[in-house]
């Protein structure tokens, strides 16, 4: 009875760490596969890295750096291009969706 | 005096070409780099003793190219045996984008080209609280920093006098990784550059196409020695740069991160709205075609009646002859046929250049990318395009502003195909002579058929990009990363400067060409070698005797033409042209329109023997009652009046664009490709059309 009351616990023990570990890994995937384009209009995030493959270098040189935190302001219609604010710059910045996708985010808000 | 060569440095929109204009004022001019088509901007002014010659290079975010504009800054900088290379540097920043601005400033110094640097826009930074701790700034660069402000010239003194200094030697402010000293190394020893950082700048460009090309070939060995890639060395490179730069200006800028720029981000809630923008937009373009339309019309007319008065009072003042002829329907019209583009061109530049300044013209690029991108183009294709309906001459030199090198070519190729206003003159008298005046579900189907024949040109635009998508490769790969800069009031000085350059050089460069195909035109009408040319009159007052003096003068006239050479032309071309329903009369008109299309009324008025006369109610009725000697149906039925409009829609017959898409392209192949493909398109097509239609 002991023996079995341990197995159970155990087991349920497992089950429970299967799950969260499971939901945590899971959300963990959605989180990194998140990129600019998955975001509403208003919307805030912060950069935290690129797909693997080649990032065009303007990328980089506007300012859309690991650590940055913008705020989606615009997007169009049919895959359009979207329009960023990076905090603390008055310029927005243009992406098409093709270069949007690029950009690992984690949503703030 | 001391002459010093300077180049202005920054990226866009920091006020970099007010500055330039601010120091150089009227003395600067627009010429081509040479072998690429990047706009290239020079001056100069006179500061004390020294003679300064300025460079205002276009706008670059960083030093490795990744457009034609930024493989100028690259070329110009890094290679010191270039014409250009400046002996000093001025790097511009805008205090919003202070670490972009010295973030390039520090890869210019770490080439060991010296730098000033200067903080513009300072007033506006003031406003917003902000502020730059000039002292520490001046330390971190090693150099000198100027705040200027230069939409009121504040501060332009002061970068004047501090274009003296000369700063010292630094050390570079990214120290390349230790893992990368050998390859370095190599690359010293191959390229003979003595300088750490620009021999890992040329490790680290992918297309060695400037000064570097020759050395290419060594450069790949290296790095596939090393096993390099050279984007990721870009992006290394970057990203330390930046984060030693975030702790570097941490206690230079205080910005105390106010919410700032309502009015620009409410205007963009309109302005780019996924409806009201596009709406705004097409609104906006409908006024910039009425004033193109209805604006110029009373200069263009003062201009005809004034270059009408200058040839008839020089025919009066010249004694007849070859001379008078040469002078009055070559030159005079010729240059007048230019000069009337001239208030067109100005008019649509000055719109232009305002949506440039106000900021408006990068919410253009952003609206149309979508639209444009499945043809092959980018956002920035939709100003050519746009312009072309106005004129392809100037439409083709806004093409510019396009980075991507394919996308630009494109650009160029097509935008010819746009309805531009020489056409409208023919379309006018043929749709007149080959249309009925009849009304279709309530609309006047003469205006609709002209609406057509302008959707037709940009189907024709929009198709041959599309085609040259599959076709042509690019060095680079397209995107589009765009800043959208903050809405300004635009200075009016820098849109005066552009639309006098702009069409400045349209008058001299196209002028030249124009010029030169009239006298042709005129020497190969007025001369010929036959016997019916010579003794014109004799034979003509022989053949029909008992003619008025009016109706024999007319009929010489006639005669001359079609056994001057351009008639004998004409007549030569006419087996060519008869399946496409044209008649040697018509064949000369179609020559004389390859020096630019609106001379095919004119041309046909002089062959129906009416003189060059600009009456078209009587042209067209002339053109109505003409019988085509072959097939013994009028000249303009529907068959040939239908394949006469596509062949003007599709045809290139501009000498003006010709030149221009040479001087832009840099490239004797795609200015014939272009040639050979539209008229040989416009062939066919009025080939079936008439076909068919007969």
């Amino acid at each position: 009875m002991k023996n079995g009351g341990q197995i159970h616990r155990n087991l349920f023990r497992f089950i429970v760490n299967y799950y969260i570990w499971g939901l945590f890994i899971a959300m963990h995937t959605i989180v990194q596969d998140k990129t600019i384009s998955h975001l509403r209009k208003g919307e805030k995030a912060t950069i935290v890295g690129y797909i693997p493959g080649e990032v065009p270098l303007k990328i980089y040189e506007m300012g859309l750096l690991p650590g940055v935190i913008f705020t989606m302001k615009q997007r169009l219609p049919l895959s359009g291009p979207v329009c960023l604010h990076i905090h603390g710059n008055p310029n927005g910045v243009a992406l098409r969706r093709t270069e949007a996708d690029l950009i690992l985010i984690e949503p703030l808000s | 005096m001391t002459e010093t060569k300077i180049a202005l440095v920054g990226n866009p929109n920091v006020g970099k070409s007010t500055l330039f204009n601010k120091l150089t004022g009227l003395r600067q001019k627009t010429g081509n780099y040479p072998g690429i088509t990047v706009e290239k901007k020079t001056g100069n002014f006179i500061d004390g003793t020294t003679k300064y010659h300025v460079i205002d290079l276009p706008g670059a975010y960083g030093i490795h190219p990744s457009s034609l504009d930024e493989q100028v800054v690259y070329e110009v900088l890094t290679n010191r045996a270039n014409p250009n290379h400046p002996e000093l540097a001025v790097v511009i920043g805008d205090p919003f984008n202070l670490k972009r601005a010295v973030f390039l400033y520090q890869q210019i110094r770490d080439m060991g080209v010296p730098a000033i640097f200067v903080v513009n826009m300072a007033d506006e930074a003031e406003r917003a609280g902000l502020s730059i701790d000039i002292g520490k700034l001046e330390n971190l660069l090693a150099t000198k920093v100027i705040v200027t402000d230069a939409r009121s010239g504040k501060g332009v003194d002061a970068l004047k006098a501090a274009l003296s200094f000369k700063p010292g030697g630094t050390a570079p402010s990214f120290g390349i990784p230790d893992e990368y000293h050998g390859a370095i190394q190599q690359v010293k020893g191959q390229t003979g550059v003595e300088n750490d950082y620009l021999a890992w700048l040329a490790l680290s460009q992918k297309h060695q196409t400037t000064h570097e090309a020759n050395g290419a070939h060594a450069l790949e060995a290296i790095r596939n020695e090393h096993g390099l890639n050279p984007h990721r060395l870009q992006i290394q490179e970057t990203m330390a740069r930046h984060a030693k730069l975030d702790n570097d200006l941490l206690h230079v800028v205080k910005d105390p991160a106010k919410k700032r720029e309502h009015f620009t981000q409410r205007l963009d809630q309109l302005l780019i709205h996924a409806v009201w923008g596009y709406v705004i937009f097409f609104g906006l373009l409908l006024l910039i075609f009425q004033a193109i339309y209805t604006w110029s019309g009373p200069f263009m007319d003062a201009i005809d009646n004034g270059f009408a008065w200058l040839a008839s009072t020089t025919a009066n003042w010249l004694p007849p002859g070859p001379i008078n002829g040469l002078l009055t329907d070559g030159i005079i019209a010729g240059i007048g046929g230019i000069v009337i583009f001239i208030p067109q061109i100005a008019i649509l530049f000055i719109f232009i250049s305002l949506m440039e300044e106000s900021g408006y013209m990068s919410r253009v690029v952003y609206l149309m990318d979508r639209w444009l991108k499945p043809f092959g183009l980018s956002g920035k294709s939709a100003v050519p395009l746009m312009s072309g309906a106005a004129c392809a001459i100037p439409a083709v030199m806004s093409a510019r502003t396009i980075e991507n090198d394919k996308e630009r070519l494109i650009t160029i190729l097509v935008t010819p195909f746009m309805t531009c206003s020489a056409r409208l003159p023919i379309y006018i008298v043929i749709i007149g002579l080959v249309i009925p005046q009849e009304r279709v579900l309530g609309l006047d189907l003469q205006g609709l058929v002209l609406f057509g024949m302008y959707v037709l040109g940009l189907l024709a635009a929009l198709g041959s990009a599309w085609l040259l998508k599959w076709w042509l490769k690019s060095n680079y790969k397209s995107f589009l990363i765009l800043e959208m800069p903050t809405y300004r009031f635009p200075v009016l000085r820098n849109v005066a400067l552009n639309v006098w350059d702009k069409t400045m050089g349209f008058v001299v460069g196209a002028g030249k060409i124009i010029l030169a195909i009239s006298i042709v035109l005129w020497v190969l009408g007025s001369f010929g070698v036959s016997d019916r040319f010579t003794n014109a009159e004799q034979v003509v007052q022989q053949e029909n005797p008992g003619m008025s003096a009016e109706d024999l003068e007319n009929e010489v006239q006639s005669q001359k033409l079609e056994y001057s050479f351009l008639g004998t032309l004409g007549r030569f071309i006419e087996p060519a042209i008869a399946p496409l329903g044209y008649d040697w009369k018509m064949g000369i008109g179609l020559i004389a329109s390859f020096a630019a299309r609106e001379v095919f009324v004119s041309t046909m008025a002089t062959v129906y023997s009416l003189g060059g006369t600009d009456d078209e109610l009587t042209i067209r009725e002339r053109m109505a009652s003409e019988i085509n000697p072959h097939t013994g149906k009028p000249s303009y039925n529907f068959a040939s009046g239908i394949s006469l409009l596509l062949f003007y829609a599709f045809a290139m017959q501009c000498m003006s664009t010709i030149a221009i898409v040479r001087k832009e392209t840099n490239s004797w192949k795609w200015t014939i490709i272009q040639l050979a493909f539209m008229t040989g398109f416009a062939y066919l097509a009025a080939l079936v059309a008439y076909q068919l239609l007969k």
